[in-house]
């Protein structure tokens, strides 16, 4: 069982890598399957395809290509926030490699994190444009951060075009400390940001205290040109009123790469070691409580470990990946 | 958490699952158990106990008893038992070890059973020291308390039951004391 979950989590990891990565490197339709359509959380993709990057030398090749021409859109300290969710058995050392190159690249901001033994690091170049197109939806956050500038404010406002898309239901509510979660920033740095933000009024805060944010999703859909971009080109004349907006649903990709991985890590020990089941058990325990709030928002089916203890935890642990493993397939 | 009661046969599930931790680790710990649960897991008594009590811990070499500070390894593995069968956090616990500061029963070091749970030892205290304690537990409770009937289901000797006797009264001055042990002893040996 601890082999399959292994290679399974570690194949639908490295998938979801590709499509996002294709959707960033404008690669278009292959096969007649789209790149990602959920806004691609790129701090989460990066340390996802990092702790990849030994199954796949491609990885390596498209992380440098990114350190590149991309690390300008990251955040750093958020790349650090997100980095505590995946174990550094898998990362080892990545983080070091992609930050020196960022900072050779040109980006000093990144000198913190450079470092690291990366000799035997290699990658090979070309491996992406030259210059960056974010034409898909699911780039949106890249493409606030490229408008309004790496930061708390940017990513508040993806999140919030996303998360009715994601729930299906428009004018979704949503509290500091969700918001906080979601786009890993502090609490009091979000508070801060949304509160400014309605001030602007970009976003609505509701009267509450602490107050939640809405935001007019259509509207800013139109503004940020959000429709399909491979519908048939004799719809491209239609008013923007009569086009479908296309907008891009979140999908809490720090939180779902970080359990991916982190069961991937699980699963290989597991299969590799002697240890009981019990404390298999309680390792994957370790696993859901760490992402509980993840799997509660995505509505994923949370072992209720009252009703399983010991080592018949397992069983729904299993169940509960296969869900993550099929959502992550479906929701990409 | 649940109030939870273990039987015999959970005791041991779960005395497995905190030596399977400390396996997992590569590490070892070995206990004194005394109360309830060495009476169930040495077969004694048929009733099922909410705690397993430790009285000593021994050290490595296996030839040291020394005055339970339960390690932080042992604390962890014991803490993640309880979250994962949903028991008490406390369920193994040193209160007990507070004996060590008017002194252990004479005897105790005599007749301990050893159990391996993988990377955990315990060692169940003898007949003779399970008889004394139950006896000093029992002085100020009811006739009806679970130590008193723990103390009948052993069927103690007219000679256990004396070297117990010797042994609780050095544990309380008061001179009203003995005639309360007695009064215990006597119940007892009415029903046997």
């Amino acid at each position: 069982m601890y082999a399959t979950v292994a290679s399974r989590t570690e194949e639908a990891t490295v998938r979801a890598c590709w499509r996002q990565w294709r959707a960033l490197k404008g690669e278009g339709l292959v096969a007649g399957e789209r790149p990602a359509q959920a806004i691609i959380d790129p701090e989460a993709l990066v340390l996802a395809s990092l702790a990849m990057r030994h199954r796949e030398q491609r990885l390596r090749d498209v992380l440098w290509w990114w350190a590149h021409r991309g690390a300008r859109l990251l955040s750093v300290q958020r790349l650090k926030t997100i980095q505590t969710a995946f174990p550094e058995a898998m990362l080892q050392g990545g983080v070091g490699w992609f930050a020196s190159v960022a900072m050779t690249a040109g980006d000093a901001r990144w000198k913190k994190l450079a470092g690291g033994n990366t000799s035997e690091e290699t990658a090979r170049t070309g491996k992406g444009p030259v210059e960056l197109h974010l034409l898909e939806p699911s780039t949106l956050m890249l493409r606030l951060r490229a408008g309004f500038g790496v930061g708390a404010k940017a990513d508040l406002m993806a999140f919030l075009i996303g998360a009715s898309s994601a729930l299906q239901q428009k004018g979704i509510w949503a509290t500091e400390s969700v918001m906080s979660k979601a786009v890993s920033y502090s609490r009091a740095s979000v508070a801060r940001a949304a509160a400014e933000m309605s001030l602007a009024r970009f976003i609505e805060a509701s009267a509450d205290r602490p107050p939640m944010y809405t935001l007019d999703e259509d509207a800013w859909a139109g503004v940020l040109r959000l429709w399909d971009p491979y519908r048939p080109a004799k719809n491209a004349v239609l008013s923007e009123a009569s086009a479908p907006f296309d907008i891009p649903p979140w999908r809490f990709w720090s939180h779902a790469f970080g359990f991916l991985v982190a069961t991937h890590t699980w699963a290989q020990e597991a299969s590799q070691s002697q240890v009981a089941p019990v404390v298999n058990a309680s390792r994957a325990r370790d696993i859901v409580e760490r992402f509980k709030p993840y799997l509660a928002w995505s509505r994923l089916p949370i072992p209720d470990s009252r009703l399983h203890v010991g080592e018949q935890y397992l069983d729904p642990f299993s169940t509960l990946v296969d869900e993550v493993l099929q959502r992550v397939d479906r929701e990409l | 958490m649940a109030d939870a009661e273990f039987n015999a046969l959970l005791l041991r599930r779960l005395l497995d699952a905190v030596g399977a931790h400390l396996e997992a680790q590569g590490l070892t710990a070995s206990v004194i158990v005394v109360g309830g649960a060495a009476l169930c897991l040495r077969g004694w008594v048929q009733r099922t106990t909410n705690d397993v009590d430790v009285i000593a811990v021994v050290s490595d070499a296996g030839d040291e008893w020394i005055q339970p500070g339960i390690s932080a390894a042992l604390e962890d593995a014991i803490k993640r038992v309880a979250r994962d069968f949903n028991i008490d956090a406390d369920w193994i616990n040193a209160t007990v070890g507070a004996q060590w500061k008017t002194g252990l029963p004479d005897g105790i070091r005599e007749d301990v059973e050893w159990l391996r749970f993988r990377g955990l030892r315990v060692g169940l205290a003898g007949r003779q020291a399970l008889i004394t304690l139950k006896l000093i537990a029992s002085v100020d409770q009811w006739p009806q308390s679970v130590h008193r009937q723990d103390l009948v289901a052993l069927l103690p000797t007219d000679e256990e039951l004396e070297r117990a006797r010797r042994w609780v009264e050095t544990q309380d001055m008061s001179p009203t004391f003995p005639d309360a042990v007695a009064r215990v002893i006597t119940h007892v040996r009415d029903r046997r």
